[in-house]
């Protein structure tokens, strides 16, 4: 599903070059769901962007899903984000001017699907995060579970390969939190593939897969025995 | 396309105060524009009319500016008569111009009259519509009569109210009094440049015998045929003339049209408008840096939203086209507001200015492509510098 090898990223030039990743081999298969954890400046940020097509390596091979993203031009990462990632961010980057259902729809948009076939299928999304009947109110409407909620419709709406959340429960207060691992794990269940970058040990505990990062590099990968393999 | 257009009305509609600041450059510059075109058409317009009332069918025959003829070169009553027979098939009247000024023998202000000599035809040549009374008759002209036939406008000063045909009315000139007799009265029109004087039409033999012009004609007047160019016939009555006095070549005589003043005149109309717009375009241009302006603002505030929809997966294109088509909008919508309220200002200007204003399909067209154009020029660099934002730094910003 989702393969790096001895991938580099490095920040500036000469003197002041900084080596955020260092030669990091991964293999993430179908149906996964990792929590990527590791302490502030150790590169999993870093990593998270490289991973979601935001950013290109410096060196190594990337495949996602069948396409090495490392040859992409800026559209045709653009379109790999549109299609095969699905985003959830800490801050849930909602549009505060756009219905929760408008948001959902967003991805859509930039995938020129019919407007038709766009509003059912974002209707679903926000049916599968139980918020089908607030799909009219906006951002500011929402508490921070809700907003986080039409963030996960946003991103499962394409149906892409692999879902990429970024410290997802950073904003939430503990009953939020645990309704929105709630959430990944039943996703996880039906077959989603899913990363988490997060601090929160507590988090990564609900996660089956464990990847440390440390200085750019993997310093540990485990797997969690009370988490039940699919 | 349809999805970045509503995108752009959105935006629009959630500034709508700051939309409305901006379009304003726009509107002023567009209305300004599209007022002073459709002022110079109706200017034009009522130009044309009140030439064609003067008829530009016809042509005169005279004295080039600044020269001496000697006693042979100039016109005489066997010229006219020559010209006449030359050009027959051309020509429906060929008439001496003999005029002079006179003092009217009445207590009235402006007194002062100008007499126009004339033949019986004169009232068609002059385009004059009788109000009471009729024009000159040949025998009249054959006889030397007092026949005079005046406009409404001195006939109402005169005799107010009361018939003026049948009346006499003394004319002073130089030592002499004469009294005329008034056989019609004719409508007087207002002129282009105002009230110019009161004038009398008598027949030319009469104007000659009493102005003492001794046989010599100032000037001849030449009314032609349909289908026949005034320009070309002008040049040959020259030609013809200059063999007749033989000073071939040596431009002693010139003409002068009515459509030769129309010309002229539409020309500095038309150079007038084009300066005056001109100067109107540059508040077009400064609307269209206030467009530039605002959208660079719409850009910096929105940096968080384009890196969200760049994240999503909207690609350099959607987002160029979003903010470049949010500009156009804007222009495009200032721009209407601006050719209605244009039309508006135009034709209350004409209604003060006693014409028609006249509003072109053509103005308005280019008065809307003009403003999106500013649009698409103005709102290039904004999109243009949001499109290109790097999706992970416009997701870090605040």
């Amino acid at each position: 599903m989702l393969q790096i090898k001895s991938l580099v990223k490095d920040y500036g030039e000469g003197e002041i070059l900084v080596r955020a990743l260092d030669h990091i081999d991964l293999t993430i298969n179908e149906g996964e769901m990792v929590a990527i954890i590791g302490p502030s400046g150790s590169g999993k940020s870093t990593l998270m962007n490289v991973l979601g097509c935001l950013d290109q390596a410096t060196e190594g091979i990337y495949e996602l899903d069948g396409v090495t993203v490392g040859s992409l031009s800026e559209d045709e990462l653009s379109e790999v984000r549109n299609k095969k990632i699905g985003f959830i961010f800490q801050s849930f980057n909602l549009l505060a001017k756009l219905t929760a259902l408008q948001n959902v729809e967003l991805p859509m948009v930039y995938a020129e699907a019919g407007r038709k076939e766009r509003k059912e299928m974002a209707m679903n999304a926000l049916e599968k995060v139980s918020l089908g009947d607030r799909h009219h109110h906006r951002p500011n409407q929402l508490s921070g579970g809700q907003k986080q909620r039409v963030a996960v419709a946003r991103a499962l709406v394409n149906t892409p390969a692999i879902l990429l959340a970024d410290e997802p429960t950073g904003n939430l207060d503990s009953k939020s939190t645990e309704d929105i691992l709630r959430l990944f794990q039943a996703l996880h269940r039906e077959g989603k593939t899913i990363l988490i970058v997060t601090h929160e040990t507590e988090v990564a505990k609900h996660c089956q897969r464990v990847i440390e990062i440390r200085d750019g590099k993997i310093s540990k990968d485990y797997y969690n025995k009370e988490v039940t393999q699919k | 396309m349809i999805e970045s257009f509503r995108i752009a009305m959105q935006a629009i509609a959630s500034n709508k105060m700051r939309s409305l600041l901006t379009m304003l450059g726009i509107i002023i510059g567009i209305a300004s524009v599209v007022a002073i075109v459709s002022i110079g058409n109706g200017t034009q317009a009522s130009l044309e009319e009140s030439f064609a009332e003067l008829g530009t069918d016809s042509i005169s025959l005279q004295t080039a500016r600044n020269t001496k003829l000697s006693p042979g070169e100039e016109f005489t009553m066997t010229d006219v008569e020559a010209i006449a027979d030359r050009f027959e098939d051309e020509v429906t009247y060929v008439l001496p111009n003999i005029s002079g000024q006179a003092t009217i023998q009445a207590d009235i202000d402006d007194a002062g009259v100008s007499v126009n000599g004339t033949i019986a035809e004169g009232d068609v040549i002059n385009n004059l519509e009788m109000v009471s009374g009729r024009f000159l008759m040949d025998h009249e002209v054959d006889e030397y009569r007092n026949s005079i036939v005046i406009g409404d406008d001195l006939a109402e000063e005169l005799f107010g109210e009361a018939q003026a045909v049948g009346e006499t009315i003394h004319l002073k000139r130089g030592n002499t009094t004469t009294g005329y007799l008034v056989v019609g009265v004719y409508e007087a029109q207002e002129s282009v440049m105002g009230f110019t004087g009161y004038t009398i039409y008598a027949p030319y033999t009469t104007i000659e015998k009493i102005m003492h012009f001794n046989g010599k004609v100032p000037s001849i007047t030449v009314k032609l045929e349909q289908d026949v160019d005034v320009n070309d016939f002008g040049s040959r009555m020259i030609a013809f003339m200059e063999a007749r006095k033989g000073n071939v070549g040596e431009g002693k005589y010139d003409t002068f049209s009515a459509e030769s003043i129309m010309e002229m005149a539409s020309e500095m109309l038309g150079l007038l408008t084009t300066v005056i717009s001109a100067i109107a375009a540059i508040s077009l241009l400064v609307g269209g840096i206030g467009v530039m302006n605002i959208m660079l603002v719409s850009v910096t505030e929105r940096i968080r939203e384009i890196g969200i929809r760049k994240a999503l997966g909207a690609k350099r294109s959607a987002i160029l086209q979003q903010f470049l088509i949010e500009a156009v909008v804007i222009t495009l919508i200032g721009g209407i507001i601006g050719i209605v309220l244009g039309a508006v200002m135009g034709s209350v200007a004409g209604n003060l200015l006693d014409m028609k204003a006249t509003i072109s399909l053509d103005a308005v067209l280019i008065a809307t492509g003009f403003s999106m154009l500013i649009g698409i020029f103005f709102g290039l660099y904004p999109a243009n510098r949001a499109a290109k934002l790097d999706p992970i730094e416009a997701l870090r910003h605040e």
